[in-house]
């Protein structure tokens, strides 16, 4: 698609329903603009006045066109900040829709922070929104500017117009390259940053070394260099910014120089009267700043146009097929699943009924964690008709809400889009999650904020508040992938032992042999192939390699050291 | 501010220079448009066409002579704030780093790049935007009030008259958008902050059918965003408009007097089209500074946050008259060791070991159980709160922190290599270097003039840490410690260290997880919660049946598994 196409699209997109909004601008630019040639206009008046005596009279309107134009433009600049904040707002809402509903196997080639870039910086004010409403209202402003002083001088003296406003355009083409040519050494500068960056974090996450080696110098000798270069880069960047400046500062007045001559000229022999040329005055710095926003236009256009190449690929994302549901009560795991990166093979299908606990182990790279996300419905290509789950992933997920909401997914005690919310049993789910103690002894109890904002919680904490989570679900299919791991056998203890199990299909992942004894049949995967099924006892019975690795838990720090003992002791 | 002053001595001659040259714009500037008034009043007058066209030229070359001014003085005013920068920036890089491992531990490397980068860089702004431009800006509105009072006094009562308006505005700016503009900041951050979490957590999300949810609450903290951002937006209009308002005020007033002093011939048209020129080059200063309020803000915040890092001394340093470094003949011992990082919280609680020299000694423990604290000690990282390190019965805080280090080498597992040569890397002479990379098997591949580190050869892992394993035996320490140093290597990498390792000999202490590294210890000391829970070599901690028996059990049940 080209700039032109994809702009256009989105301009379309983000004004849809805005036609207040555009019409306000269209004609309050329109007359900002008249106004802005009118107020030029009114120095001729007021000097031309002066000679019939009533230029009190004149002055007024003079001043009432200034202030006028002022108030006008409150309302213009305001009306473009808040139509440049909502298209900020509706641009991050599209992409947000794409990126949520998006098939999660195509959103994995996209890292957190490339994501959070788009979402935050590329639909910002600064890199798109203010061109789709401030940039393109400016430009259209800026055009009617001009032709309306044009046709203030034109009227005034035709010829003098084309030694005033002849200069102008070239300054607009100057601006242009040198906009762009800025833009290039701006890139420059930000490798420069990023070189010297990843100096000093080098050192900084290495100090230890520095230090134990008395790397110091090398160090500093390092940072110096990325530092020069950096200041050799900000300096060539700046020679160009400040050309840019001077080009607005300065370089317009060239074109006064002109109008003084010609002009001159012309008040000598009598063609041209005092107003008229201060009114020519007036109209060449009206329209010098609009000729800036031509450049504007153009360079900001390239930034926009790049960053909603980025904010189209999420938009054109396919949205992620819903996974199919089984309501059959009993859990099948089929024989094969295949997913994009793994193959399954349980070599028979298992069947999970309610009130059934099965365990599923292996070493690394088994493929147990991805059979539970299988049937989580969360891996692309491998749907499975599963009972809705309530899935504990293996990394603790703790928003930074409170810990109700962190439990619930909702806001807590409202019905919020997409939750039925009655007040939760929390008595109930604390105890069974091993919870009451913890969320007793926070400021705030249920309503603490945890996490960025908010008291951190521990490993062990996130876990049950994990665990407490899938429990509020109130779902028939519990899959908990290694949720325990960080709870000291004690408290694992408990939660088990607390668990109702009645009418609950649990499929676990665990490493902890007092975890597997507790399954009614244990799974054992070795690289993607199942290698045994069976009970624990009738593994340890029978497996060797299951024996080593699971007959006991010596050894897991999770053990007093005298019954470590005694169970290694006993293996 | 004040201690900034310093940094700009070196480049008095150059700020004197840039200075001028500004100055010499801003007069040049208010000549131009003299110049103007000159031509209509004169030339024009005058009937003088040859006159007019000399005029209008001279104002042509006066306006681009000042442009060219203007951009020589900022460019080397840039240039100066750069160089003062710059020199802040390495002095606050050199007091980090050689600060103490604490200051390391409590920030972590991403916020203490963002001291030195970005605090500088708002710092930076503010000199060559504020404080180097105030002068010339002072001289602007001096000098066109000056040349207005001798054409017109009543012209510049009228202009003089806007000047408090503006200072009024400016101040009631000053004090109303910083807040809006941060509070704007605050919470574009937690925005990010939100989406950074949420697409991390979106798999889950989903499982949980919550997505709405997430939807809902990006929908409230953009409405907040909007909020936000549209209340600092519109400040900044008010603002604006309010000065053009001030102005167009302005303008009138002057167009008012001006035109009735023409028409009864007490004024010339020229001086009406000077006022009225002057009148928009005093506006121009308060423009520029909407480009800068809120970096403004950052580099005062900023600045303080440097003045503060600077201030923070390090407690770990050399006495003043340092204990020779006694050679290790009997062994470095511990006493009583107590260590918390947070105060209430000890990691060490009354450790005492005897390290003998010329033994492999090596710590066990879970993670919390102290032993990496105690490799942080031997390096004096940290002094113990109570207790004492002593080596050859002589108090590690005795000794220069750097002779300690030269004797005792240090393998970690994470890799660390520094931009610059292999030698640089190593710590040696090009010599040492080339002996080094041959004993480690790395001469093939590196010389000791081989640029490695950022924007150098790029090492693969391994490679990197056989370089790093030279490293830390390059000064022949009489003391080598291995925190988790092989964890994780490939086998062949491992394999060639442990042949290094069996050649040399001497003292070496080492960290590990996985026992079997460590089978061969002469002394294995088992650390648990801060205190020493078993110690003996490997066959009798088997025997004793206690803590270090169930571990190794455990893990020779784990590699069964994995084989």
């Amino acid at each position: 698609m080209s700039e032109a196409t994809l702009t256009w699209r989105w301009f379309r997109f983000v004004w849809r329903g805005q036609g207040a909004d555009m019409a306000r601008l269209l004609v309050g630019s329109a007359l900002t603009a008249a106004m802005h040639a009118g107020f030029a206009w009114m120095w001729k008046v007021v000097v031309d006045a002066a000679r019939d005596g009533h230029v009190g009279r004149a002055a007024l309107v003079c001043l009432g066109v200034g202030v006028g134009q002022a108030l006008l433009y409150v309302a213009v600049q305001g009306t473009r900040t808040r139509v440049n904040e909502r298209i900020q707002q509706a641009a991050r809402r599209r992409v947000l829709a794409a990126v949520v509903a998006a098939e999660p196997g195509d959103l994995a080639r996209f890292r957190t922070g490339d994501l959070v870039t788009r979402l935050t910086d590329d639909v910002s004010t600064e890199k798109l929104a203010w061109f789709l409403c401030s940039g393109v209202f400016r430009a259209y402003e800026a055009l009617l500017i001009v032709v309306a002083c044009v046709v203030g001088m034109v009227v005034i003296d035709p010829a003098l117009t084309l030694w005033a406003v002849a200069p102008l355009p070239l300054l607009v083409v100057t601006q242009v390259i040198t906009g762009r040519q800025l833009g290039r050494r701006a890139d420059a500068v930000q490798q420069a940053v990023g070189r010297a960056n990843v100096v000093l974090q080098d050192v900084f996450d290495g100090v230890r070394v520095v230090q134990a080696r008395g790397l110091g110098a090398l160090a500093r000798r390092a940072f110096t260099q990325a530092a020069a270069a950096q200041v050799d880069a900000e300096i060539r960047n700046a020679r160009l910014a400040q050309l840019l400046h001077v080009q607005f500062g300065y370089g317009w007045q060239v074109a006064l120089a002109a109008l003084l001559f010609a002009g001159g000229l012309r008040v000598m022999d009598g063609t041209l009267s005092a107003g008229d040329f201060v009114a020519f005055n007036g109209f060449v710095m009206t329209l010098v700043f609009p000729m800036f926003d031509f450049g504007a236009f153009v360079v900001r256009w390239r930034q926009a146009a790049a960053s909603l190449a980025r904010l189209q690929a999420l938009v054109d994302l396919p949205p992620g097929a819903p996974r199919p549901v089984s309501d059959a009560p009993a859990l099948t795991i089929p024989a094969v699943i295949q997913t994009p990166h793994l193959r399954l093979d349980l070599g028979a299908p298992i069947e999970v009924r309610p009130g059934e606990m099965l365990a599923v182990t292996g070493p690394v790279g088994a493929g147990k964690s991805t059979l539970m996300a299988a049937l989580a419905g969360q891996v692309p290509g491998a749907e499975l008709a599963a009972p809705p789950s309530a899935w504990v992933p293996q990394d603790p997920v703790v928003l930074s809400v409170t810990v109700a909401e962190n439990i619930l997914l909702v806001g807590a005690g409202s019905s919020e889009a997409g939750a039925p919310v009655s007040e939760p049993d929390w008595a109930r789910i604390l105890a069974a999650a091993c919870l009451t103690d913890d969320v007793a002894r926070l400021p705030d109890g249920l309503g603490t904020a945890v996490g960025e904002r908010g008291v951190t919680l521990s490993g062990g904490q996130q876990q049950r508040v994990q665990l407490a989570r899938a429990l509020a679900a109130g779902r028939p299919l519990l899959l908990l992938d290694d949720a325990t791991s960080a709870l000291d056998a004690d408290t694992e203890a408990r939660f088990w032992d607390g668990l109702e199990r009645a009418g609950l299909v649990i499929v676990v992942v665990s490493h902890r042999a007092a975890t597997l004894a507790r399954a009614d049949r244990v799974v054992y995967l070795r690289a993607g192939r199942v290698e045994a099924v069976g009970t624990h006892a009738s593994l340890v019975a029978t497996h060797p390699a299951y024996r080593v690795a699971y007959a006991s838990d010596a050894g897991r720090g999770v053990l007093p050291a005298s019954a470590a003992s005694t169970a290694a002791g006993s293996a | 501010m004040r201690w900034l002053l310093p940094a700009f001595r070196p480049h008095r001659a150059r700020l004197l220079m840039a200075e001028a040259l500004l100055c010499g714009a801003t007069v040049l500037s208010l000549g131009s448009s003299w110049l103007v008034a000159r031509a209509l009043d004169v030339d024009v007058a005058g009937g003088d066409a040859a006159g007019l066209a000399r005029t209008a030229a001279l104002y042509a070359g006066g306006v681009l002579a000042a442009g060219g001014l203007t951009w020589a003085a900022r460019v080397g005013i840039e240039g100066i704030a750069q160089d003062v920068m710059r020199s802040v920036k390495e002095r606050l890089f050199a007091h980090l780093v050689d600060h103490d491992v604490a200051l390391h531990d409590q920030n972590a490397p991403g916020r203490l790049v963002s001291r030195v980068q970005g605090d500088t860089e708002a710092l930076r702004t503010l000199l060559s935007e504020v404080v180097l431009q105030a002068g010339p800006d002072a001289l602007l509105f001096v000098g066109l009030l000056a040349v207005l009072t001798y054409e017109a006094p009543a012209m510049a009562a009228v202009v003089a008259a806007t000047l408090p308006l503006y200072a009024l505005l400016l101040v009631w700016f000053r004090r109303v958008s910083p807040p809006q503009f941060l509070h704007a900041r605050e919470v574009a951050a937690r925005l990010a902050g939100f989406c950074a979490e949420h697409v991390r957590a979106l798999p889950l999300l989903r499982a949980y059918g919550r997505l709405d949810w997430v939807i809902a609450r990006a929908e409230r903290l953009a409405e907040e965003k909007f909020e936000a951002d549209y209340r600092a937006g519109i400040t900044m209009v008010w603002f604006f408009n309010t000065l053009f308002a001030v102005r167009a005020i302005a303008y009138a007033a002057i167009l008012w007097v001006g035109a009735v002093g023409v028409s009864r011939g007490t004024l010339t048209l020229g001086v009406l089209l000077l006022a009225l020129d002057y009148l928009r080059k005093m506006f121009e200063p308060f423009i520029r500074l909407q480009f800068h309020i809120v970096t403004l803000e950052k580099a005062r915040a900023g600045e303080r946050r440097i003045r503060e890092l600077l201030a923070w001394k390090p407690t770990i340093r050399a006495p003043d008259a340092p204990v020779a470094w006694p050679g290790l003949t009997v062994g470095i011992r511990l006493t009583d060791v107590e260590l918390a990082y947070v105060p209430g919280t000890p990691v060490l609680r009354g450790l005492s070991l005897d390290i003998p020299a010329g033994r492999h000694v090596a710590l066990v423990g879970a993670t919390g159980s102290g032993k990496s604290t105690l490799v942080q000690l031997l390096f004096r990282f940290r002094d113990p709160d109570a207790g004492a390190v002593t080596i050859d019965g002589v108090d590690l805080r005795a000794l220069d922190p750097a002779e300690l280090r030269r004797h005792v080498g240090l393998v970690l597992q994470a890799v660390h290599v520094l931009p610059g040569t292999v030698a640089e890397n190593l710590g040696v002479d090009t010599v040492t270097a080339a002996r080094l990379l041959a004993e480690v098997g790395l001469d093939e591949r590196l010389g000791p003039e081989t640029r490695v580190g950022e924007g150098g050869e790029t090492l693969s892992r391994g490679e990197a840490q056989l370089l790093c394993f030279a490293r830390a035996v390059a000064t022949d320490p009489e003391v080598l410690v291995l925190d988790e140093a092989t964890a994780a290597m490939d086998p062949g990498t491992e394999a060639r260290i442990q042949a290094l390792l069996a050649a040399r000999g001497g003292t070496r202490v080492t960290v590990a997880h996985r026992l079997r590294t460590i089978a061969d210890a002469d002394l294995i000391y088992v650390l648990e919660g801060g205190v020493l829970v078993e110690r003996g070599d490997h066959g009798a901690l088997l025997a004793l049946g206690g803590r270090y028996a169930a571990l190794w059990r455990a893990q020779l049940a784990a590699e069964g598994a994995a084989a």
